[in-house]
């Protein structure tokens, strides 16, 4: 595997209760590197990020998927967190009471564990962070996604990854339930992080990608990816649909 | 109130609402069931003010010696108890009219001995406005606490009330509070300490008048937690909320009995009771039963109760956040705890609240 190889997919299958999800998935992500998986509705793209980051519903039945080198099956989730991979939800969890800057201060003290900043490094990097994120002080005080809105979910995902600096950013759907102004602060707090991670940007749509520059882009149909290429791509699904790339059609 | 009165009243039924859960045989703290033993000690009772400044003049804490001095009348075998046991000692805590403070008064009862005993009755003037911080601690092996108030119109009173006793502590907690016309009351309990708690706290509200009562219990080992609580609304255009979030784990149990009384002719009255418990191991167990009798029309009135164990999905969050099993369980309790003082309107009160339920979590992970 090549040194910069951050994450390697190889063969995989996924079952959900008994029903098979993905069906031989190959997959391979340098750092620096920007993929996007498209997809319709069921095509398994999220059930892809779920496995990665280790959701327990979700049996991987065949294939290997290695980490930095490291076989993601001998690692529980928070210890592929700890190792650098982010997952940035499609649809992010309350925890009612927790505040905000306290799980970030939590999270980020166990995830960043040889390069943790001070309390006041972190404040910086907040402060810094929300700003990029055009979020105001008062999201601190606030309970961890207890009333937000669907941008405000996403804002918060994207700020945890500012602040974690993942390897590996996985990003599920981050572009719905966002307005143009709230989807280009998100863009750019992504496009931040590129030059020293690798991303796997998961989207229906192309509008994410004319702001976050993929290097690489596959479609995904049926639990499998069916078609590759580069940017180009991204626009041809946008213009033409999914039905050309169906294997009955191809 | 005498032994001899104590004697006379029945033993309540377990058919009552009120003590289903916990016989009177449970809590008695000699099992001889109509005597009241006579080595009872005082808990120890201090007042200071939580930013270190002189209390203000229109506070003041005395201890007065009196057989018959409670504020409301009772028939209630506990209550008749625990007046008996205090021999006749009783603190009062005067807030004169228009008294008005920036800074919390802190109230420490401490409770010590082999059985402890504290009578306490807290008088809140006209238009005034205070916030009082009480901290129940000590190693006592029983402990029985006798709480009334009276709080007068157009005040704000806003409480914080931690009970941190001994793990091993029996605790017999009765409470009796009236809150007046157009006055706003708050209270926030953090329940941590004693095996077994019973807490039966009776609020009256007034014209006008608001309630709000917020508990947090943190249940784990085999300790046992049972809160009986009444409000009632006899006049109307009144507003009272309860929130209850009680935390199991091991072979603990909550319970959480309610009665909201709303009168005939309380026309206007809001009152809600929301019941919430987190149940954390198999063996743990939660019982939620609110109750509502109401004998106006144009009310508004609500309750629901909801149990259920750690959400997965919140799990599966905090754990791709690098959390580890254990600390994630601890964040999710943590919050859910805090949870129940959201509405609390103070920040002095509910952040010394959580402030105190975050130790004590803490101190829990190092277990």
């Amino acid at each position: 595997m090549p040194t910069n190889c951050v994450l390697s997919i190889s063969d995989l299958h996924v079952s959900v209760d008994g029903t098979a999800v993905i069906k031989g998935l190959s997959l391979e992500i340098q750092k620096g590197e920007v993929h996007a998986i498209m997809g319709r509705n069921g095509a398994g793209k999220s059930t892809l990020a779920n496995v990665l980051m280790g959701h327990p519903a979700y049996e991987i039945t065949q294939g290997e998927v290695h980490f930095n080198g490291t076989p993601l099956a001998e690692l529980e989730v928070f210890e592929r967190a700890r190792a650098g991979m982010f997952l940035s939800f499609q649809y992010p969890q309350a925890i009612p009471g927790v505040q905000v800057g306290t799980f970030l201060r939590k999270s980020v003290q166990v995830v960043r564990k040889d390069d943790c900043p001070t309390n006041r490094e972190l404040r910086d990097e907040i402060k810094a962070a929300m700003k990029v994120l055009g979020a105001d002080n008062s999201f601190l005080a606030r309970y961890v996604n207890d009333g937000f809105s669907g941008g405000e979910k996403k804002r918060l995902e994207i700020l945890q990854m500012l602040l974690l600096k993942p390897k590996l950013a996985v990003l599920d759907e981050t572009d719905s339930g966002l307005d143009i102004d709230a989807l280009r602060m998100v863009a750019d707090g992504i496009n931040s992080i590129v030059d020293d991670a690798a991303c796997l940007v998961i989207t229906h749509y192309q509008r994410l990608l004319d702001h976050v520059k993929p290097s690489h882009v596959h479609v995904m149909i049926d639990g499998t990816i069916v078609k590759e290429g580069g940017p180009e791509l991204a626009v041809q699904v946008e213009n033409k649909g999914y039905d050309w790339l169906e294997p009955a059609n191809a | 109130m005498s032994e001899s009165y104590y004697a006379t009243l029945e033993i309540p039924s377990q058919a009552l609402h009120a003590w289903k859960y916990t016989p009177w045989k449970k809590l008695h703290p000699t099992g001889k069931l109509n005597e009241v033993p006579d080595d009872f000690l005082e808990a120890e009772v201090v007042i200071s003010m939580m930013d270190g400044s002189e209390l203000p003049s229109g506070i003041s804490l005395i201890k007065t010696v009196s057989d018959d001095n409670s504020l409301f009348r009772y028939d209630d075998k506990a209550v008749a108890f625990l007046l008996a046991a205090r021999n006749g000692n009783t603190w009062k805590l005067n807030i004169e009219e228009n008294t008005v403070i920036s800074s919390p008064v802190f109230v420490s009862i401490r409770a010590s001995g082999h059985l402890s005993i504290s009578h306490i009755q807290v008088q809140v003037g006209n238009n005034s406005d205070v916030e009082i911080i009480w901290s129940l601690s000590g190693e006592a092996g029983w402990f029985g606490l006798l709480r009334e108030g009276i709080i007068g119109h157009a005040c704000h009173y806003h409480e914080g009330v931690e009970q941190d006793l001994s793990p091993f502590s029996t605790f017999l907690r009765t409470e009796s509070w009236n809150v007046g016309r157009d006055s706003t009351a708050t209270s926030g309990l953090l329940s941590l300490g004693g095996e077994l708690v019973r807490s039966d706290l009776r609020t009256t509200l007034g014209k006008g008048a608001t309630y709000k009562q917020f508990i947090s219990s943190n249940n784990k080992g085999n300790r046992k937690d049972n809160h009986h609580l009444q409000l009632t609304h006899p006049v109307g255009n009144n507003q009272s909320e309860l929130v209850i979030h009680n935390s199991c784990d091991g072979k603990s149990r909550a319970i959480s009995t309610g009665i909201l009384t709303i009168a005939k002719g309380a026309d206007g009255s809001d009152a809600s009771q929301i019941f919430k418990n987190l149940l954390l191991s198999k063996n743990a167990r939660a019982d939620s039963i609110p109750e509502l009798e109401v004998l106006a029309d144009d009310v508004s009135a609500a309750h629901g109760a909801a149990s259920a164990p750690l959400d997965p999905e919140q799990m599966f969050y905090l754990m791709s956040r690098g959390l580890d099993s254990e600390e994630s369980e601890s964040l999710i309790v943590g919050g859910f705890l805090i949870a129940a003082f959201k509405k609390l309107p103070r920040d002095s009160v509910s952040d010394w609240l959580k402030g105190r339920l975050t130790i004590h979590l803490d101190c829990n992970l190092l277990e």
